[in-house]
């Protein structure tokens, strides 16, 4: 009898090795912890709501709160990050995230020289300075819809999330619960991105790209994404981003700006290029150490997808540009959302961005 | 026991951290000036940020002067919309399209002084003659470049910008399609202006450098530098021989370019090897405008304006060597090409200044017999010197320094007439013979009649 004990209980240890093995194992959603982090089943605890901001009204998909509600926390605050999760809209003096700070157009942060309607995305969420000059993406010829009056950060009139489900929440529905491995450094697999929200990068679906890990941001060479691009242009859709770069994912508003038919296949070209090449030669043939001011977006044959993290390297004749060369997605001090003072210059003595890539014309 | 810092102690640490602070501070101040930018661009004409480019339709977003918007439409929009002029895109991510015809080009958006999109409506550039040559703004009235390139009626003249883009077409990098024909001269992201914005002369302590050989054309912007900004693009470089003109006004008023005492050329451009890439011994340009092919130039061994010395002698004015029977000392002077023309239009044929060594020619280059006698009589002494009428060459042809044709049967070589006056004190009856049947670029006689028969004529 003992040895039978003996053996229902190694049966059932190794039952339960395997169990904890199993869950410990399973792959790791983007986000963790206790699910009342970021859901209420009622909107109700002890008689108080438990929106994040205290509002009275539900959120779908029982969310304590908007994109917002957990991406800008703290508007006058100065963390970018909160409990690991990315702020989009912070007072940070020293620190915006990679896609810039919603702060500018709020008024939490100064402007440079743009005003509240050229400093970026004024997406309706902000609640603040809705965009006054701009009744529609300029470009628009996939005719998204989008207006001054239902911009928002996700679905079909806006960026993240599935652009073919037009409530924003639904466009988004599971992505934070996806595992996201194949978007880190360290197991990047562009094989087994895009297809869904969760597994592109920053759930703008359809876009490849590797994502910064947030805990070394903004040491370099943690202070950028690994944006994907192409060598040529595609043909972006309303909702679908050409050949899942992130310059596919801007054509889908502003696809006038894109592509071979309105940018032209080679200089002379008739807009400035994006998803082309950085030529090794002439003066771009200097642009060889990765600058956050102007950035470069890496092609699928790009040997850095394998590192451990983004690299501080730019080989003129592989890597490509692409709109973030010059633009921030969310929003920025400068006019049209600029990586840099592009307006003031040269007058205001700052830096050029321009000169990142066309180092002879300063 | 506890030692505590006594006040002296406190305020020994607080002098010194005080010290070290303003140190740092000194030093950050000494690596990043402030505003300190240079570069070729911003020390471009365009590029400066006082005067550069500006353009009037997108004034209302505040572009800095100098910004490549001004220029370059990097969407074809600003706002939603495409700024004014409209159309676009074009090549280049350029506002307006590069190059249509003679007056319809995008340099020409600014570069006039009528509707003009740079800043306040007008752009002002002059002519050489008024520039190099301090030529009276009452004489040399053109002052801007569209109007210059608008001399495209007889006796007028000016680059044929087609011609030109013909030529450079498959050479150095530009191509017909869509190269701009003024890119063939100048850098628009180096060019300088000579003086820089500025509607005066040249002058020694405000000199730029405006051109870039067509040669060096590179989108490199380093590589195809301005030409004529280091001492070995100077004409003394080119020649050890080079004499200025006059300005207007004669010696009192200094030499060009500059109105300096300056004459060797260390202060002038080397515009014959700029020229010479284009116009040079070999090259065959077509000319709509004259209906043939321009004559070639041969500076290096066969022009005497050039550095083939004259070898006899030579009957010229001031600056030049001068004797009042002629002489045969100094010879070998070498001219600039814009010592005679000037590079955009002039109010004559060939590109023939208004305004040459000191003065102002008198009369119009056109098609008349004694034209080109016009722009010769500034620095060769002509009948008028001798005793006789200006722009008559009796003496140079027939009596004075190493003429070439004894004055006998006047009718062999002229229709009729007889009777020299410069030579023979007869009544001048002779009609001349067309300058341009003996004199132009590369020009010779074989039928001399005083030794040696055969001669060079230009």
């Amino acid at each position: 009898m003992v040895r039978n004990l003996k053996k229902i209980f190694i049966f059932y240890f190794v039952i339960f090795i395997f169990a904890l093995l199993f869950f410990t194992l399973q792959a790791k959603a983007k986000v963790t912890g206790e699910c009342y982090n970021c859901h209420t089943m009622h909107n109700s605890q002890g008689g108080q709501p438990m929106t994040f901001n205290n509002a009275s009204n539900p959120v779908s998909l029982l969310l304590r709160g908007t994109c917002l509600g957990c991406h800008g926390q703290n508007p006058s605050g100065g963390q970018y990050i909160i409990g690991n999760i990315p702020q989009v809209l912070h007072a940070s003096s020293t620190t915006d995230l990679p896609a810039g700070n919603f702060a500018y157009i709020t008024g939490n942060k100064p402007l440079q020289n743009a005003d509240f309607n050229t400093a970026g995305h004024n997406v309706i969420d902000l609640g603040v300075h809705q965009e006054t000059t701009l009744t529609s993406p300029p470009g628009d010829i996939n005719n998204t819809g989008i207006t001054n009056t239902n911009f928002t950060c996700a679905g079909t009139y806006g960026c993240h999330g599935d652009r073919t489900i037009q409530d924003p929440y639904t466009a988004m529905r599971g992505a934070h619960h996806t595992d996201d491995s194949p978007l880190k450094f360290g197991s990047i697999n562009l094989s087994g991105q895009g297809d869904t929200v969760g597994t592109s990068y920053r759930f703008l679906k359809g876009v490849k790209g590797g994502e910064v890990s947030w805990s070394n941001y903004p040491t370099p060479p943690y202070d950028h994404n690994e944006y994907y691009g192409d060598t040529t242009p595609g043909t972006s859709s309303a909702t679908a981003p050409a050949n899942n770069t992130i310059s596919g994912l801007c054509a889908e508003c502003h696809g006038a700006f894109y592509g071979s038919t309105n940018v032209g296949s080679s200089s002379p070209w008739l807009r400035h290029p994006t998803d082309t090449v950085l030529p090794n030669a002439y003066e771009y043939a200097n642009y060889t150490t990765y600058s956050v001011v102007a950035p470069v977006a890496r092609t699928s044959s790009w040997s850095g997808w394998s590192a451990s993290s983004p690299s501080t390297t730019v080989t003129p004749g592989s890597d490509v540009i692409m709109c973030l060369s010059c633009h921030y997605a969310h929003a920025s001090p400068y006019f049209k959302s600029m990586r840099w003072d592009y307006k003031g210059w040269p007058g205001s003595g700052g830096t050029n961005g321009c000169n990142v890539c066309h180092t002879k014309k300063n | 026991m506890k030692v505590l810092w006594n006040n002296k102690g406190r305020t020994t640490l607080s002098l010194l951290l005080f010290a070290f602070c303003f140190l740092l501070l000194a030093l950050c101040y000494l690596m990043y000036p402030k505003g300190a930018i240079s570069g070729p661009y911003t020390d471009s004409a365009h590029g400066n940020t006082t005067y550069g480019v500006n353009r009037s339709s997108i004034s209302s977003f505040n572009y800095s002067k100098g910004n490549c918007a001004h220029c370059h439409e990097q969407h074809a929009s600003i706002g939603g919309s495409e700024p004014t002029p409209t159309g676009g895109p074009d090549k280049y991510a350029l506002f307006y399209k590069n190059h249509s015809s003679q007056t319809d080009n995008f340099c020409f958006k600014c570069h006039t002084d009528l509707n003009s999109l740079q800043g306040t409506g007008a752009l002002y550039n002059y002519s050489y003659s008024y520039r190099a040559g301090a030529c009276p703004s009452s004489s040399c009235t053109e002052n801007d470049i569209l109007e210059l390139f608008s001399y495209t009626t007889s006796p007028n003249s000016s680059h044929n910008l087609n011609d030109i883009l013909n030529f450079i077409n498959g050479k150095w990098g530009y191509t017909s399609s869509d190269s701009n024909p003024c890119v063939a001269c100048h850098n628009p992201h180096r060019v300088q202006g000579d003086p820089a914005n500025s509607t005066l002369p040249k002058s020694s302590s405000t000199r730029g450098w405006p051109v870039s050989r067509p040669s060096q054309h590179s989108k490199d912007n380093s590589s195809w530098g301005l030409w004529g900004d280091d001492s070995t693009e100077k004409m003394s470089y080119y020649t050890s021989s080079y004499q200025a003109p006059y300005r207007y006004g004669g010696v009192a008023y200094g030499y060009e370019p500059d109105g300096s005492t300056t004459t060797d050329g260390s202060n002038l451009t080397d515009f014959v090897t700029f020229c010479t890439d284009c116009h040079n011994s070999t090259n065959t340009i077509y000319s709509t405008t004259l209906g043939r092919n321009l004559k070639t130039i041969d500076w290096e061994t066969g022009d005497k304006h050039g550095k083939n010395t004259a070898d006899g002698y030579i009957c010229t004015k001031p600056p030049y060597p001068y004797a009042a029977t002629c002489t045969n000392s100094g010879l070998g002077k070498v001219l600039s090409c814009l010592d005679c023309h000037e590079p955009h239009g002039a109010p004559n044929a060939f590109l023939i200044r208004k305004e040459v060594n000191g003065g102002l020619l008198s009369g119009t280059v056109s098609t008349g017999t004694s034209d080109y006698g016009y722009l010769c009589g500034q620095c060769h002494l002509d009948d008028s010197n001798f005793g006789g009428t200006a722009n008559r060459w009796e003496g140079v042809h027939h009596c004075k320094g190493d003429y070439p044709y004894a004055q006998s049967s006047c009718s062999n070589c002229h229709s009729s007439g007889g009777g020299g006056v410069v030579c023979k004190g007869g009544p001048g009856t002779t009609p001349p013979i067309p300058c341009s049947n003996c004199h132009y670029h590369g020009s010779s006689v074989t039928n001399a009649t005083v030794l040696p028969s055969t001669r060079r004529t230009f």
